[in-house]
């Protein structure tokens, strides 16, 4: 019997990934179609074998091959969540051994109450840098405080398919439920937190929250090519697409947005990347094809990764969102 | 069974592609219908396998996996399902021509695929090898002094947008879907709601690089290979695959648009009509969401073509902005409070489409930026689905009115609601080019289309409703002497109902004496 | 542990319904198998005049027909009608000359054409639906076979198996006719070669019909299941050489069929349940004049544009057949539909206009004479539920699915 991998399509709000119409316009914006230009590969290509009747086995290739980035997911007619789609398929295929490195996050330490008014919760590559976290909380204010458990583990685990129990994510949510504000640097813990906390008083990414500074606001210029951090962008463009539209206009710069307003993808915060693990991605060439036909001056990131990759492929001016405030 | 001697003397295989064989039921059955299969068969694929190993021997790989070839089991359309025996992504043209000369020597059927936006199946393969044009995908050479760019033709139009905005640069006319293939327009023609005055996407081909059915490499244009060239443009992939284009492109401008409504489908085609024949707009095309409530649209580049529309034509035009529209309408439904309904899907259409057709991260001070993204996005998210009907008329100036007219009243037998779409398409290049295409033969100067659009709403329709309806229309076309801009696949038994045996023989003989095994794009109009 | 076969699909029956939905599956590559109780190519009692509509099917889907699989003659130009008050009404087709099948040959092509696996001396004997499958048994007469399939459609003709399988005791609710045809050796027969002849007479039976084969005339004659056939059959003989001057010779080939007419009168389809579903004849599909051929290479194709949504969309099959199926019930409950044959054209020829060619005393004999050969028809209760579905059809632009079984 064939089967149909597929995530819980009963979720509120969620769709069926077989109501897919295959247009493809999901790939248009996706790096891995750009670079191979192998629909296998793209999230709308494992949704069309699927529906075909290809047996998940077959996907494992496209499935390993997604950095997700999220450009699919605002682009769906249909509105399928493609991102969580995608990690379902992983999380069917490692559970079977056929995803390489399936992280499973290990025993936690009870995390400790947060007791701020604004919380900052790091992630990963912006906990480990001391320069960019004095610049971060600089900006944000005296009663921000960092969480010390920025949950970077559970979060490896499950974008490996990894498998993460309920009370393990429910553990680590209830310090943080009840925070006044919540501020998320890392885009797929912004999405995990946006569905899972029961009703988020403030959430935002990292980026939208610094914008909200107009020393950070002003400190931006028109030579500067803005990279947005893609993952929490493309999965809520909806509601930051107006932001980055604005700044486009107010400063003059250029953006990482391309023209069906998707964030492209340097590919540096990927899983794969991170992990060391193969990966068909070439950020090279991403940063490559992120400037081609552009000549700006300095490079903007949100995102610390982002700043790595282009600091390593240009000899352009690299820096972080949080140091270009006006004092 | 005593049957079995005369079973064995049966012949069940199926004639030769472009063979029409005698019908053994009657001269006069299927009054004009040709007898041809037009849901094709499996082919045998009895030369497959040394196909696959001489291609293997040269490095080229087919792949045979199971997951592969159910990506391409039908195409936008969604009507014709086949699979390919094996797929194979094209990554140069010395491939593509390797390719060729392998099936042309085992006689196995090639069927190419861009975007597979086909609606007829037309790039559906059934078995054989199917090609993907898409992994020829570069742009190549941008030469802003000339306006022009070189690219490989398994370029989506908009990933050529995409690299050609970077230099401030935009395509000239190409098909309101972003995932049509560069390819597989300029093998067809495309529309754009530029077309009265740019002609077909096809037009803006300067020179394409195709490799024959055969497997030769040729360069093409006006001036070099030009017989080739004028077949292969608007040539249904008959003659060759097109691997590289030449196009003209132009400064990316941002455009500006309005809307005009009539309460009146005939005189909305007047005004029309009077437009592209005075070449009073840049972009000029109709859209009706009901028979009272047609939708001209009118958009322009600059601003000095906008000042000189409003100066001199805005007067002339019998349709009502939207406040002046909304006030007639509404007072006609109050007046008629039976139709509700119509009133209803009226407000709805304006609270859920007109917002779509001008999103605020699309525009720039009251200009669009990236027609094709806000368009395509509409077209999938409204009428789009998992199958795309959209018959077609493409006819004479003269033949326009009763064409829309006639498929108006077909669409209302169908559908509760849809959508026709009338644009012009001038003439621009050399008539032999259009000879067999979608231009129909006896427009001079320019041509006008109508597509018919139902809005499928999510219903469940069987594929037998969706084809009566098609062919309904298509018959007008035949009845009063039309062409269509789709042509093939299920269709293809309206070729020589349209055209006639004798045009229709002397393509099929030039293909034949291109393509011998009539291994290209089998089943697509021979 | 017993050996199943698999497919993702096995169609019982590898008639012309059969063949049609197993050409929309095997183009969408999915395997199927089709079963088939006799050997192929196999006989069928069938007049063979197919209207034009299933001929163009045919062709499309199929390719053109070869020469094996016709009778001579090979076309058939229209339907006569005779009126016992002595109008007569030619008729001819719409689309032309209409093929005249050799069902042995033609059912074998088609199923061949259409690329299914056959297993045929292979009769089905029941199914067993385990909600995400079915396992089907069948038998060639010495042993058993066992297959197991996603879904099951059963195209297996009017006395289907599949459906006295999936509602035991539904085989006992309808009302069954036999329908006999003999072919007689032609002495002088003055009735048009051409054309298919019918007969509204209600002292001949319900369904009295002549039409020439391979230098034979069948005479054939249809009612209600356990009459007398060959008092009848001789009555028919008898009216044809009084009042048509046909002289036929001995019968020499008989050919008997069992029908359950009288469903898509009365919009009383049957089309299965859980992962199995039923088309073709078996569901109650038969157009005016009995023919059932386009009507089941139609709703065979709706059955496997179903199952290849089914299994694309993974949504229940009931739910998307039942939807997808309404196009062909419309078409063809509406050949039975008062209004549609008063006002519209639902036929593939044009009854009400070449009546309207008549003379008023001709158009009233027409009348009478239908009247009279509707009064036997009466006990069925058909006439009340026809015209309420018609009414029905004239409000919601649809026949009421609830009716369906």
């Amino acid at each position: 019997m064939k089967k149909l991998s597929r995530y819980d399509h009963t979720q509120p709000g969620a769709i069926d990934p077989a109501q897919c119409n295959g247009c493809g316009v999901c790939m248009l914006s996706c790096p891995v179609w750009h670079q191979h230009r192998t629909k296998a590969l793209t999230y709308c290509g494992r949704n069309r074998a699927a529906i075909g009747g290809a047996d998940e086995d077959d996907l494992a290739p496209s499935a390993a091959a997604c950095i997700l980035c999220g450009s699919c997911e605002p682009l769906c007619p249909m509105g399928i969540r493609t991102q969580q789609s995608t990690l379902a398929l992983r999380r069917n295929l490692a559970r079977r051994g056929l995803l390489p490195n399936p992280r499973v996050a290990r025993d936690r330490k009870k995390p400790e109450r947060a007791a701020a008014s604004r919380l900052i919760i790091p992630g990963a590559s912006l906990r480990d840098n001391g320069r960019i976290i004095s610049a971060v909380l600089r900006v944000l204010g005296g009663e921000a405080k960092l969480h010390a458990d920025d949950g970077s583990d559970l979060l490896l685990s499950l974008e490996a398919g990894g498998e993460v129990s309920d009370a393990q994510i429910q553990e680590y949510l209830a310090p943080l439920e009840g925070v006044p504000e919540l501020i998320v640097a890392d885009g797929l813990m912004f999405n995990l937190l946006y569905s899972a906390l029961p009703s988020p008083k403030s959430m935002l990414p990292l980026g939208p929250a610094l914008l909200r500074d107009p020393n950070v606001r002003a400190g931006i210029k028109s030579t500067d090519f803005y990279m947005i951090e893609t993952r929490a962008y493309n999965a809520h463009r909806h509601a930051f697409v107006e932001l980055y539209s604005r700044l486009r206009r107010e400063t003059g710069c250029t953006t990482n947005l391309d023209l069906q307003r998707v964030a492209t993808p340097t590919g540096a915060s990927c899983m794969q990347h991170r992990e060391g693990l193969k990966t068909i991605i070439s950020i090279e060439e991403q940063v490559k094809w992120l400037l081609e036909g552009r000549r700006p001056a300095r490079i903007v990131v949100e995102h610390p990764d982002d700043l790595e990759a282009f600091s390593r492929y240009t000899k352009l001016p690299v820096v972080h969102l949080a140091e270009v405030a006006k004092p | 069974m005593n049957n079995a001697g005369k079973y064995e003397a049966f012949d069940i295989t199926p004639p030769q592609p472009g063979i029409i064989p005698a019908c053994p039921v009657s001269p006069d059955a299927l009054i004009g219908i040709p007898r041809q299969q037009t849901n094709p068969c499996l082919w045998d694929g009895s030369e497959w396998r040394a196909f696959v190993s001489e291609l293997a021997s040269k490095e080229i790989h087919v792949d045979e996996r199971n997951a592969s070839r159910l990506l391409y089991v039908t195409d936008a359309g969604g009507m014709a399902y086949g699979r390919p025996g094996g797929v194979l992504i094209a990554r140069s043209t010395k491939m593509v021509a390797e390719v060729m000369k392998a099936a042309q020597k085992y006689g196995v059927p090639v069927t190419v695929r861009g975007g597979g936006l086909t609606t007829e199946g037309e790039t559906v393969a059934f078995g054989g090898l199917q090609l993907d044009m898409r992994g020829m995908s570069a742009v190549l050479e941008i030469d802003k002094e000339h306006l022009t760019v070189r690219c490989e033709a398994g370029i989506y139009w908009h990933s050529l947008a995409e690299a050609l905005r970077r230099h401030g640069l935009d395509y000239l006319s190409a098909p309101l879907n972003m995932t049509s293939s560069v390819g597989g327009t300029l093998g067809v023609g495309g529309i754009d709601i530029n077309s009265p005055r740019l002609g077909c996407s096809a037009d803006q081909a300067l020179a394409i690089k195709i490799v024959t059915p055969t497997g030769e490499i040729l360069e093409c244009s006006e001036s070099e290979n030009a017989w080739w060239f004028n077949r292969v443009l608007l040539g249904y992939g008959q003659f060759g695959v097109i691997t590289e284009a030449t196009l003209r492109i132009r400064h990316f401008t941002p455009l500006t648009m309005h809307y005009f409504y009539y309460g009146d489908l005939r005189t909305a085609m007047e005004d029309l009509v009077m437009l592209c024949d005075e070449d009073a707009a840049d972009y000029a095309g109709i859209l009706t969401m009901l028979d009272r409530a047609v939708n001209l649209l009118v958009a322009f580049d600059t601003d000095e073509r906008e000042r000189a529309f409003f100066t001199t034509w805005r007067k002339r035009l019998r349709g009502f902005g939207e406040l002046g529209f909304a006030a007639r309408t509404g007072l006609y439904y109050i007046l008629r409070p039976w139709k509700y309904r119509e009133a209803l899907y009226l407000l709805e259409r304006k609270r859920t489409l007109l917002p779509e057709l001008r999103p605020a991260h699309h525009l720039s001070q009251g200009k669009i930026v990236d027609r094709t993204v806000v368009f395509s996005q509409a077209v999938w998210k409204f009428w789009g689905g998992r199958q795309m009907v959209i018959p077609d008329l493409a006819t004479s100036r003269e033949k326009f009115f009763e064409a829309v007219l006639r498929g108006n009243e077909v669409c209302k037998k169908y559908f509760p609601h849809y959508t026709l779409y009338c644009v012009g398409i001038k003439i621009v290049g050399p008539p032999e080019r259009y000879e067999l295409s979608c231009i129909p033969p006896d427009a001079k100067g320019i041509a006008y289309g109508c597509e018919f659009e139902p809005m499928l709403e999510g219903r469940t329709y069987s594929r037998d409703h969706l084809q009566s309806f098609k062919n309904e229309i298509y018959d007008i076309g035949v009845d009063i002497g039309t062409s269509y801009y789709r042509f093939g696949g299920m269709m293809k038994g309206y070729i020589r109902r349209v055209f006639g045996d004798t045009l229709v023989d002397t393509h099929l003989a030039m293909k034949r004496s291109v393509d011998p095994a009539m291994v290209l794009n089998r089943d697509v109009i021979f | 542990m017993t050996k199943r076969m698999t497919a993702d699909v096995v169609i019982v029956g590898a008639s012309l319904s059969a063949a049609a939905a197993a050409k929309r599956l095997v183009d969408a590559g999915y395997e199927t198998i089709a079963l088939e109780r006799f050997g192929l190519p196999r006989a069928k009692p069938c007049s063979g005049i197919i209207s034009p509509r299933g001929h163009r099917f045919l062709i499309e889907n199929f390719g053109p027909l070869p020469q094996e699989v016709l009778h001579e003659p090979t076309a058939c130009r229209g339907v006569t009608f005779y009126f016992p008050g002595g109008v007569e009404l030619p008729m001819q087709f719409d689309g032309g000359m209409t093929p005249h099948l050799n069902r042995t040959y033609s059912d074998y092509w088609a199923i061949k054409r259409s690329g299914a696996t056959i297993h045929d001396n292979m009769r089905f004997i029941g199914a067993t639906d385990q909600g995400t499958h079915v396992d089907i048994t069948a038998s060639n007469g010495c042993e058993e076979a066992y297959y197991r399939a996603r879904y099951v459609i059963g195209a297996d003709g009017p006395n289907s198996k599949v459906v006295s399988t999936l509602y035991p005791g539904y085989r006992d609710r309808i009302t069954w006719f036999t329908v006999k045809q003999h072919l007689h050796e032609i002495i002088e027969c003055p009735l048009d070669p051409e054309y298919f002849h019918y007969w509204f007479h209600p002292a001949l039976g319900y369904y009295t019909w002549s039409h020439l084969r391979n230098n034979r005339q069948i005479v054939g004659v249809g009612y209600e299941a356990n009459h007398d056939f060959r008092e009848r059959h001789e009555r028919a003989l008898r009216y044809l050489e009084e009042r048509h001057g046909v002289k036929l010779g001995p019968c020499n080939a008989r050919e008997t069929s069992v029908n359950n007419f009288g469903l898509s009168l009365i919009n009383r389809y049957v089309f299965g349940r859980g992962n199995i579903i039923v088309t073709g004849q078996a569901a109650g599909f038969l157009n005016m004049i009995a023919e059932g051929m386009s009507a089941a290479l139609h709703s065979g194709a709706i059955a496997g544009e179903a199952v290849v949504d089914a299994f694309r969309l993974n949504k229940p099959i009931q739910e998307i057949y039942r939807t997808m199926i309404q196009s062909e019930v419309r078409r063809c409950s509406d050949q039975w539909n008062i209004f549609k044959i008063l006002f519209g054209r639902p036929h593939e020829a044009d009854f009400m206009g070449t009546l309207a060619k008549r003379s008023l005393n001709e158009k009233l004999i027409v009348l009478r004479d239908v009247a009279k050969f509707l009064a036997p028809w009466g006990k069925y209760n058909w006439g009340r539920q026809m015209l309420w579905q018609a009414i029905t059809r004239q409000i919601t632009g649809g026949y009421n699915p609830r009716r369906w079984l």
